[in-house]
């Protein structure tokens, strides 16, 4: 059964130095909080054992902390492989399983209708296209739609990255290739 | 009217006839005339009930010294049974019909001419009505108004529910099933039983949602997208190079 406080009651236990700098936020009024007489506990499993959480030094794992930074958005695991496949149908509250891996772990050759030479490199090596603003602007573009002289950049653009474009092998087209791009740009 | 013994009597050639032959030859031809005069009449009979078809009713002019009659029925819900042929007297007409109370109502026929009777009969059972179709809703209030109450309900699947409160998902769904059938007088013992129906499974629809590609999103995005659509994200599976 819980026990009835009083807000400042509360600010104290919350460890708030200034209540009247607390209160002063806000109105002047009467909250009851129900405390629950037994303290919340997780208990969590490894392997087949279950074990409870550790507790933190908070003083100390500031310290630790200090010497890392969050990791960059670009670096993190990406959705590589989903249980239930894109385009079926499932009944609303349904899981979906997926797999993740790293951008740098991410070869092209994963994704449909890639270029062959992109087929092996991983999304962050085409980084140097993806950060050109014409080469952005062209992937952006129906291929079939691009001019003469656009085909033109963009394939010395993709040779300069070792991409060779070859428009009677399907596989090395240049729409193979903006595939291959337009594929990393999700991992970026 | 009795139609009295025609006595035959032949006059001879030569022999007179007298003034009481002659009278009672005029006595005779008035009583013919007076009959066939009576069987002119017609009596209309109308049944003043509401609701209740009046050809479902059997309506006999009947008399201790004749044949009863049987009146015509009518051919619609507005229509009124017809006798004629009715001889000269008083005749007691009956009207019946299964459910109701025999009413009955005397007239008298004494020559050509018409007579309009109305009756009311008093209904001694509850007809039971037609629910089929109906939302459960609407059969409840038509249960109400016939004094019958519903004792039983139940889905195409066998589940039950309580009558008294079926839910209120379940007050839209058409009855598929009654029981007594539409039209069944239920006496007073038997309506106590009540009546049951069977309502169509209450449709639980479903709602689907496409699977989106996940391909290229942060495990807080993926949460995000799925979640957004109503769907959870399950296991998830951080793969690394094998070493």
């Amino acid at each position: 059964m819980g026990s009835s406080f009083r807000f400042g009651d509360i600010a104290l236990r919350a460890g708030i130095r200034d209540v009247s700098a607390a209160a002063a936020l806000r109105p002047e009024v009467t909250k009851v909080v129900d405390l629950e007489a037994t303290r919340t506990k997780v208990d969590i499993v490894r392997g087949t054992e279950t074990v409870v959480t550790p507790v933190i030094n908070p003083v100390r794992a500031t310290g630790i902390l200090e010497a890392f930074v969050p990791i960059r958005r670009t670096e993190e695991a990406r959705s590589v492989k989903q249980s239930i496949a894109a385009g079926t149908l499932v009944a609303r509250g349904t899981a979906i399983d997926l797999e993740f891996l790293a951008p740098a772990n991410v070869l092209l050759g994963l994704f449909e209708g890639v270029h062959a030479d992109l087929r092996t490199r991983n999304v962050m090596t085409v980084a140097p296209l993806l950060d050109d603003p014409e080469v952005v602007t062209l992937v952006k573009k129906d291929v079939g739609t691009l001019t003469v002289d656009e085909r033109q950049n963009l394939s010395v653009k993709l040779a300069a990255q070792g991409v060779t474009v070859d428009e009677t092998n399907p596989e090395r087209s240049l729409g193979a290739a903006v595939m291959g791009l337009k594929s990393a740009q999700a991992f970026r | 009217m009795e139609l009295k013994p025609f006595v035959k009597t032949l006059v001879r050639p030569g022999q007179p006839l007298t003034a009481q032959g002659w009278n009672d030859l005029v006595d005779g031809l008035d009583a013919v005339h007076t009959f066939l005069r009576a069987t002119l009449h017609v009596v209309t009979v109308r049944l003043t009930n509401a609701g209740l078809d009046p050809r479902d009713v059997r309506v006999t002019a009947v008399r201790g010294d004749a044949a009863p009659v049987e009146a015509v029925r009518p051919t619609d819900t507005a229509g009124a049974h017809i006798l004629t042929g009715l001889e000269a007297g008083t005749w007691t007409i009956v009207a019946t019909a299964p459910g109701f109370r025999a009413e009955t109502a005397n007239v008298t026929i004494s020559d050509a001419g018409a007579t309009e009777v109305k009756l009311t009969l008093e209904a001694t059972a509850k007809v039971m009505p037609e629910l089929f179709g109906l939302a459960l809703s609407t059969a409840l209030d038509r249960l109400q108004a016939a004094g019958i109450a519903l004792t039983r309900l139940m889905d195409f699947e066998g589940t039950d529910y309580a009558p008294a409160n079926p839910g209120k998902e379940r007050l839209g769904q058409p009855v598929l099933a009654q029981s007594p059938v539409a039209g069944t007088l239920l006496e007073s013992s038997r309506a106590a039983g009540g009546a049951a129906v069977v309502i169509a499974v209450p449709a639980e629809l479903e709602s689907v949602v496409e699977v989106p590609s996940l391909a290229g999103l942060t495990q807080d995005e993926a949460k995000r997208v799925l979640e957004n659509l109503g769907l959870r994200l399950g296991k998830v599976t951080v793969l690394q190079p094998r070493t």
